[in-house]
């Protein structure tokens, strides 16, 4: 039986026998009127938080999650009722503060299981605000809890985030966690602060409806830094950010006193809001109650959000980079020629021996690159499970043991050179407006990008060459035809370009749904339902952008279509590159062959620029060429963008 | 229409269902000890799904100590759990880094042993040098490593 539900009925048992306590005093009181007995300790205290109005102040709804409802309540975010010492907590912020003045003072309980080991940010809060002296609460060993705060020994908290991994989408937002800093130099040994869903669904739909709708149960936990640190760092290949957060020591030690109070208590977790990203907010505002995130949110809560939040109220210094292991071997290759680069991927194939590793000539530096740099080829292929455990060890020991006779070389031969940080991006949220010209028709266009990076937005702060949008879309109007229509709406449009090397071997891929307004067969414009996907490879070009083939299958639906569908396989080539730091160009070509439906074929070229101006302004320039059966449709646009 | 969204959803479904996730699989005390195991590994369709969740799996755990007590435990210094638990995680970067000479898990684990920023330089050329007699074979267990370093640095 969980050890918080059998607490809960203690406290429960305990609150009716104290009430025949109270019963008894009261009889005796009406029987002897002489002795008249001071009214007990807790009760003085409810009086005085009652006249004060303390459940009406913002740290206790902060230290109770309480949102105020549309009917001028509260209701608190978190629905599991362990969270509560009154049966009415959720929407009752007296009734719970009482019942959390009252349960202070209940009689001992078992280690740990009381309401002052459970809820030791009340505790600290009320004791401040009613003055209660020390000597007045029963004495409780809380030995687990004192174990804890000596272990984690908290002087400082950074905010931690991890960036998304450029072929993995499920992490292409990033993530957000908080970890408390120590006395010690290394922060790997730091305690982390992580929120997270419990979910285990293998369905993919299942999982989606669920964490739409709040049905996973989320979590906090804690646990040392580094093995946050080996997961995402090492295994997922994804740079972290840390943000020192400017908080003073009692700060940081209220937000660890309520990170316990929220030990294995349970809330909803919506993968678009009440995620992890916004739940770590509750815990700076328990910091320091003045500050107001959680309630600066909007409709969803992306990481860089919650970044952007925390820089605007002054609470975060100057981003510290932590490059991935993927950087770190990029980094490492970068200083070996063509030549060196083979000789370390023999080394980690073991198809040489790291004795004669060595090539004639080549110096002791260069021996210990080529060295190190097999080293963290057999860890990534051991990760990857190329590697059987015993031959992952024998090899990697070989290696390393040969490596281990070189001597140290320089310190900072292989620092990564931090690339702008994530809170040097645009905003999250695209609004464009201009015009163009399509068939010499002029037009206005309006354009909403709710979420989250297009693949031609200015790069910095966000991975090259992805790209995640949802509900995009684009309104346009003729002024000259008075006609208003719907260019294009696209659900969802992710795509994902990564380059290939000797080290490497990514796909890259696309996915999209939604709807185009399109040329027809007969040339005539119609709107469609599109699902589109592809696969293909990418590389690096000469000038350092990213060149794409994407072999890709298109599916229509619309009503101008034999049979209202149309498909076909397709290809489509691009290049990507950032030309200077504010001109990103775009070439695409792609050709697609609806044999299914209604046959036809299209060929499209596409030049696109976009005008970095500042952080959150662009322009955007496209210019395309389109031929669908002997029909060519020309277009021109041009977009202001501000990002929000 | 409804029908292409069906299977366009239907797809999804399927495509999604290959995934397990397991994290936090201990897999020994000494080197090659995969913390994460199956992260890395998802079909994509699912992770697209999963792009919203910014999500880890499954762990609810306050256990600020994960526990090594299924591992020998070393010997020549006083028992530190901490120190224990992080060379147990730590053992693969640990080995290159102390055959590097260099590295922030080193310095950690050398910070950890006591020793002083003064002789930290020293401390680590000396684990360098003789990265022989810590790592002694490749069926190494955690406290060999520690009992080792603490021998070869006296």
């Amino acid at each position: 039986m969980p050890p918080d539900f059998l607490s809960r009925k203690q406290v429960h048992s305990m609150a009716i026998t104290r009430s025949a306590v109270f019963a008894t005093l009261w009889l005796l009181l009406l029987v002897s009127p002489a002795a008249a007995a001071p009214p007990s300790q807790p009760d003085l205290l409810i009086a005085r938080a009652r006249s004060m109005g303390l459940a009406s102040e913002r740290n206790w709804h902060i230290l109770l999650h309480y949102k105020k409802t549309f009917g001028g309540g509260f209701r608190s975010r978190i629905s599991d009722p362990n969270f509560f010492l009154s049966p009415q907590g959720r929407e009752n912020p007296e009734a719970e503060l009482e019942a959390t003045i009252a349960g202070f003072f209940l009689p001992r309980t078992g280690d740990g299981e009381h309401p002052i080991c459970r809820f030791p940010a009340r505790l600290q809060w009320l004791k401040d605000r009613l003055g209660i002296p020390p000597g007045d609460l029963p004495e409780t060993a809380c030995t687990e809890q004192k174990e804890l705060l000596q272990t984690v020994d908290a002087r400082s908290a950074v905010l931690v985030f991890p960036v998304g991994h450029i072929n993995s989408p499920a992490s292409m937002f990033g993530h957000t966690l908080l970890r408390f800093d120590g006395p010690t130099k290394s922060n790997l040994i730091s305690f982390a602060v992580n929120y997270a869903a419990d979910a285990n669904d293998k369905n993919g739909l299942l999982y989606a409806y669920k964490g739409l709708c709040g049905k996973y149960k989320g979590y906090y936990s804690l646990m040392p830094y580094y093995l946050k640190v080996k997961e995402y760092g090492d295994l997922e290949h994804r740079d972290m950010w840390e943000y020192r957060l400017r908080l003073s020591q009692e700060e940081v030690d209220r937000m660890l006193l309520h990170t316990l109070e929220l030990e294995r208590i349970s809330s909803q977790y919506f993968f678009l809001d009440e995620n992890c990203s916004f739940n770590l907010l509750f815990l700076i505002e328990a910091a320091r109650p003045t500050l107001h995130l959680s309630d600066r949110t909007g409709l969803w809560v992306l990481p860089t959000d919650t970044i952007e939040l925390a820089r605007e109220n002054g609470i975060v210094d100057e981003a510290v980079y932590r490059p991935s292991q993927g950087a770190r071997i990029v980094k490492m290759a970068s200083l070996l020629d063509a030549e060196g680069q083979k000789a370390a991927l023999k080394l980690a194939q073991g198809k040489s021996e790291p004795s004669k590793a060595a090539r004639a000539g080549a110096s002791v530096q260069q021996q210990r690159e080529v060295l190190d740099l097999a080293a963290e080829m057999v860890q990534l292929r051991y990760a990857r499970k190329e590697l059987e455990k015993d031959d992952f060890n024998k090899l990697y020991l070989k290696i390393l043991a040969q490596r281990s006779r070189m001597g140290k070389g320089e310190d900072d031969l292989y620092t990564v050179a931090p690339p702008p940080p994530p809170d040097a991006g645009h905003g999250t949220v695209k609004l464009g407006a201009g015009g163009g010209v399509r068939r010499d028709e002029w037009f206005g266009e309006l354009r909403l990008q709710p979420a989250f990076h297009d693949m031609l937005d200015p790069d910095q702060g966000y991975i090259r060459g992805a790209q995640i949008k949802f509900l995009d879309t684009a309104l346009r109007y003729a002024p000259e035809h008075d006609r208003l229509w719907l260019k294009s709406l696209h659900l969802l449009d992710i795509a994902s370009t990564s380059p290939r090397d000797r080290f490497f071997t990514p796909l890259s891929w696309k996915a999209a749904a939604g709807w185009d307004t399109e040329a027809m067969k007969d040339g005539r414009d119609s709107l469609i339902f599109r699902v589109n996907t592809g696969g293909g490879f990418a590389a690096r070009s000469p000038f350092g952008g990213i060149l794409h083939a994407l072999g890709e299958v298109d599916l229509n639906a619309g009503r101008r279509f034999a049979g209202n569908v149309a498909a076909g396989p397709g290809v489509s080539l691009g290049a990507l590159e950032q030309v200077t730091d504010w001109w990103k160009l775009q070439l695409k070509g792609e050709a697609f062959y609806y044999l299914l439906g209604d046959e036809r074929v299209a060929v499209k070229g596409t030049v696109a620029q976009n005008f970095r101006l500042t952080r959150n302004d662009s322009v955007n320039l496209e210019l395309s060429y389109q031929e669908v059966e002997g029909h060519s449709v020309r277009e021109a646009t041009l977009l202001w963008n501000r990002y929000f | 229409m409804k029908k292409l969204l069906l299977g366009f959803l239907l797809s999804l479904a399927v495509s999604g269902a290959s995934y397990a996730a397991q994290a936090h699989t201990n897999t020994g005390c000494g080197l090659g000890t995969l913390l994460f195991q199956n992260k890395a590994d998802n079909s994509i369709v699912l992770q697209v799904l999963q792009s919203t969740t910014n999500g880890s799996f499954g762990s609810q755990t306050f256990g600020i100590s994960s526990g090594t007590s299924e591992c020998q435990q070393p010997s020549k210094i006083a028992q530190n759990e901490k120190l224990n638990e992080f060379v147990r995680a730590n053992m693969d970067n640990l080995a290159k880094e102390i055959a590097m000479g260099k590295g922030e898990t080193l310095d950690t684990f050398v910070e950890m042993l006591g020793v002083t920023p003064g002789q930290g330089d020293a401390y680590k050329a000396t684990l360098q040098a003789n990265f022989n007699k810590i790592f002694t074979s490749d069926k190494i267990v955690l406290a060999e490593v520690i009992d080792n370093s603490v021998a070869v640095t006296r």
